[in-house]
């Protein structure tokens, strides 16, 4: 790169030169490995969205906790009711769609007991529901 | 022709003076152009124009 034979001012002007240019260099590689990055990350945000098809509102929903998921005032009063092994049940039995089997040794319980739980949560549920309605009207 | 010559005739626009500067730089500039492994043509054109421009810019 450096040209031999010039003298000592004309090597001092490439030296001085070539330092100014490694920087604009350097300072250009920076700035498109900026935009290239930038780019690259909005190109995937748009193809996730598109890719699943979602909107923003389910996108929101799913980022939510499961409370505030819930729009029937009466049905999460009634959940807030039980206590956690009920909630556990009735909730891995309805959403999760787990076996009782499988609930049950989770909590400790055998498949009959878990099943108990589950009946005598759903009837809970049902009897709490009922009244929270019946005082609203 | 010395450098300085070549600059300053390059500085002015002498197109051979120009060619000869970039035939100088090009391995440092293919150097900087190579991400991961891969010579980027853009990024290379890019460089390319910041050497035209160093040259302009520069003072002698």
């Amino acid at each position: 790169m450096r040209q031999r034979g010039n003298g000592q001012i004309g090597d001092e002007l490439q030296i001085r030169f070539t330092g100014y240019l490694i920087q604009a260099v350097k300072r250009t590689q920076r700035d498109y490995l900026m935009s290239l990055y930038k780019d690259s990350t909005q190109e995937v945000l748009t193809e996730e969205i598109y890719a699943i098809g979602k909107t923003l509102e389910q996108e929101v929903m799913e980022q939510m906790p499961f409370w505030e998921t819930i729009e029937d005032s009466a049905l999460l009063y009634a959940l807030k009711q039980l206590d956690e092994r009920e909630r556990y049940i009735l909730l891995g039995r309805v959403l999760d769609e787990h076996s009782f089997d499988l609930l049950g040794a989770k909590q400790g319980l055998s498949y009959k007991g878990a099943a108990a739980v589950y009946y005598r949560a759903i009837k809970k549920v049902r009897r709490i529901i009922k009244e929270v309605n019946s005082r609203d009207i | 022709m010395t450098f300085e010559e070549m600059l300053r005739r390059a500085k002015t626009g002498d197109h051979e003076a120009t060619t000869s500067i970039l035939t100088m730089y090009r391995p440092m500039l293919i150097r900087y152009a190579i991400i991961n492994g891969r010579l980027d043509e853009d990024l290379y054109q890019e460089l390319c124009i910041t050497l035209m421009r160093a040259i302009k810019l520069f003072k002698i």
